[in-house]
């Protein structure tokens, strides 16, 4: 038994944020951590065993150690600034093996990490990622001379194409040949810095913690009873600025660059206020109306649920059920007690059928929707388009009680706004969250309904609905945040962010983060699709069904002036929101309630997946309010809507 | 020949000039640190976004700094 039990070592990829870690822990470990080009993407933490293929040297070390790469949070630098960094600097002081990703384009803010690293004093490896993107720059860099200089072993890299990663693998082998003590240096402590640091060597277990006392981590110090005094940020501040100066002399001698590029030329294009204003309002039509409303809602949409679904597989089903059981498609109420076994037949493959309409919602509908939202959202997040988004909206969310810094799960709300509410967390403080979350549940579609609400609007002629209901969405948007604003006490936080450089996105990444990303959610909705279909049908043939729709018919016929079935949509939509919005295309609607039901339903109530969320990202009361208010507000500004979008339709 | 310099605040900067970071104020000091940014460095704003963020350039890293802060870093511009 002794002999087949491993010794784990434990190994950290540690980096600023957007540098290349989840791709490399993807190749190192053949586990895809979700990958993206802007700050905050790893929310959950990957850890995964190392694999090393057959034919690496040192075969036999790989018997006997498992490598335990952690992916940890990307930082500018460890102390306990944000949770990020406690997640990160928590990791950095446990683990045996430190691989420090470099981004080869900012060393000077790369390195403030680095050195901060060689100086906590654990085994270190440098991935200078990106090399490729720095030759494309101009920018050259003296990787011998920065190895010497920093004293430790730096590897090339181009992540995404996989290059350096088997010289990082040999490396990664190499560690733990000496038995015990891993003959990866540390790299060179700064002696000015080591003089700093003497008087906490004494008391603190190693010489990580004692680095972080000394630079004012209040947790560290807490956890050895230390008392930091009044100035302890001066002797923080010193021990920065030496370090800053160190970073920006190894620069100076280790890189040297000339000359600009077309994308840099972009970059700065789309962060002028005008040309970035307008590139925005295009990327939107684009995106929103031509693609995903004409594109995949109209032309894919059509192709596989008239064509397929509706045409071949649904009369195939049904077919096959009708010669046990007999389907009714009219006078249903009670069926389930004047005839059960019609009532099967029904519940299984009428108009509800959870084998006919749940699959063709599923697969016809649901899915060519959230894929073609999911590949949209890829190109903007790997063009490095929404951090530059970020800051031209920084000024208007500022206004609603957020920094810019918002527009990510407020994006990613267009998706699911159940997993945007998560990424709240990247926002500073309480009021900015409860804000975005409150907007995430009012006004923010997720991608499925956002494809139906699209091909509906797209469907009438000109593009005037599809500008009614974003104009009116943006002011609702904006109205309900300026009111946030002034009633949740509190400051807005503070916006300072880098900016990565614009890069062409690589069709590989696109197609694995569109994949990834629709199989989540198709595998959470599919359960969620069966429960719905399952419950409406059973609804049906018990003939509850009418009598919900005949409860809410007031509300629906006589505040919003629709016709009485679109009530069912808005109560399957507070199961599941796509769900709702897909029983919409089943009733015929003149273009004014057309435009009146979008409206309604993508400010009606988040579903019960996103509440239970909210309920978990904050609390019970948190998470009420805004569905409560979402009713009124959805119903109130629907009842003023619907009187007047008729005059604008003309 | 003696070149004049005025002392302003980051937030009234004009694209494409160059500037020498005079104070940053505490809450953001160490943030800007961090990436590259402190007291005596020569920069360039690159972009600026009426009543929102003013992007300064270091090397090749592009920095967003918010309206607010902005308002509280000293300048010197020739």
């Amino acid at each position: 038994m002794q002999g087949n039990l491993k010794k784990e070592i434990k190994v950290a990829l540690v980096g600023n944020p957007n540098v290349g870690k989840s791709v490399i822990f993807n190749h190192l470990t053949g586990i895809y951590a979700d990958v993206s080009n802007y700050p905050g993407t790893t929310i959950e933490i990957a850890n995964a065993p190392i694999q090393f293929n057959q034919d690496d040297k040192f075969q036999q070390d790989s018997q006997k150690y498992i490598f335990n790469l952690i992916d940890t949070p990307g930082v500018y630098g460890i102390s306990s600034f944000n949770d990020e960094e406690i997640a990160t600097r928590d990791y950095i002081l446990d683990v045996d093996i430190i691989i420090n990703v470099v981004s080869a384009i900012s060393l000077s803010r790369d390195l403030f990490l680095t050195k901060q690293l060689t100086d906590i004093g654990k085994p270190l490896i440098m991935v200078l990622n990106l090399i490729d993107e720095a030759k494309f720059r101009k920018v050259e860099i003296n990787i011998d001379e920065l190895s010497r200089a920093i004293g430790i072993k730096i590897i090339p890299a181009i992540a995404v194409t996989g290059f350096g990663m088997a010289s990082l693998k040999q490396e990664i082998i190499n560690a733990p040949e000496l038995k015990d003590q891993s003959n990866i240096h540390p790299g060179r402590i700064s002696p000015e810095i080591n003089a700093l640091i003497e008087p906490f060597l004494d008391f603190t277990l190693s010489r990580g913690e004692a680095l972080l006392i000394a630079e004012a981590d209040k947790n560290i110090a807490e956890k050895y009873n230390f008392r930091l005094s009044d100035n302890a940020l001066e002797l923080r501040e010193k021990i920065y600025k030496i370090r800053r100066k160190e970073v920006d002399a190894l620069c100076r001698e280790c890189v040297s660059k000339s000359g600009f590029s077309k994308r840099v030329f972009l970059g700065k294009i789309l962060l002028n206020p005008l040309w970035g204003s307008i590139c925005s309002a295009l990327i939107l039509y684009l995106f929103l109306y031509k693609f995903l409303g004409n594109f995949v809602a109209g032309t894919v949409v059509d192709f596989f649920e008239t064509n397929f679904f509706n045409n071949i597989y649904e009369p195939f089903v049904r077919n096959i059920v009708s010669n046990f059981f007999p389907i009714y498609y009219e006078n249903l109420s009670n069926l389930i007690f004047t005839d059960p076994k019609a009532a099967l037949g029904t519940f299984l493959a009428g108009d509800y059928g959870v084998l006919t309409l749940t699959v063709t919602y599923l697969y016809g509908l649901l899915l060519p929707l959230v894929l073609g939202f999911y590949l949209g959202l890829a190109i903007l997040e790997d063009s490095g388009y929404l951090p530059r988004l970020a800051v031209l909206a920084d000024g208007l969310l500022t206004r609603l009680g957020m920094n810019g810094r918002a527009i990510i799960p407020l994006i990613l709300g267009g998706g699911c706004v159940t997993m945007a509410v998560v990424t709240t967390r990247l926002l500073n403080n309480k009021k900015e969250k409860l804000i975005a979350m409150s907007l995430l549940g009012l006004a923010i579609p997720c991608s499925a309904q956002l494809g139906v609400i699209q091909g509906l609007l797209t469907n009438i002629e000109g593009i005037r609905p599809w500008l009614i209901w974003g104009l009116t969405l943006i002011m609702i948007f904006g109205f309900v945040g300026i009111a946030l604003n002034k009633l949740v006490p509190g400051d807005c936080g503070h916006f300072i962010s880098d900016i990565p450089p614009m890069r062409f996105p690589r069709l590989k990444n696109l197609l694995k983060k569109t994949f990834v990303r629709t199989k989540v959610f198709m595998d959470e909705a599919t359960g969620a699709f069966f429960i719905a279909a399952g419950v409406v049908a059973f609804f049906q043939v018990a003939g509850l069904l009418d009598k919900i729709i005949i409860f809410f018919e007031p509300l629906i016929t006589k505040v919003l002036l629709l016709p009485k079935e679109v009530g069912l949509s808005f109560i399957l939509g507070m199961i599941r929101r796509d769900f709702g919005a897909f029983g919409l295309l089943k009733i015929p609607l003149t273009p004014s309630q057309i435009v009146t039901s979008c409206l309604v339903l993508t400010l009606f109530v988040p579903c019960i997946a996103t509440l239970a969320v909210m309920i978990k990202e904050r609390n019970l009361k948190s998470a009420i309010s805004i569905w409560l208010a979402s009713w009124i507000l959805a119903f109130g500004f629907g009842a003023i809507f619907a009187r007047f979008v008729g005059y604008f339709l003309v | 020949m003696k070149k004049n310099y005025s002392i302003i605040k980051l937030n009234k900067i004009k694209p494409l000039h160059q500037f020498v970071v005079l104070t940053i104020p505490d809450e953001i000091r160490f943030e800007l640190i961090r990436l590259g940014i402190s007291e005596g460095d020569n920069l360039v704003c690159v972009a600026k976004i009426p009543f929102g963020p003013v992007v300064i350039q270091k090397d090749l890293q592009e920095i967003a700094i918010g309206a607010k802060f902005a308002s509280l870093i000293e300048v010197s511009q020739e």
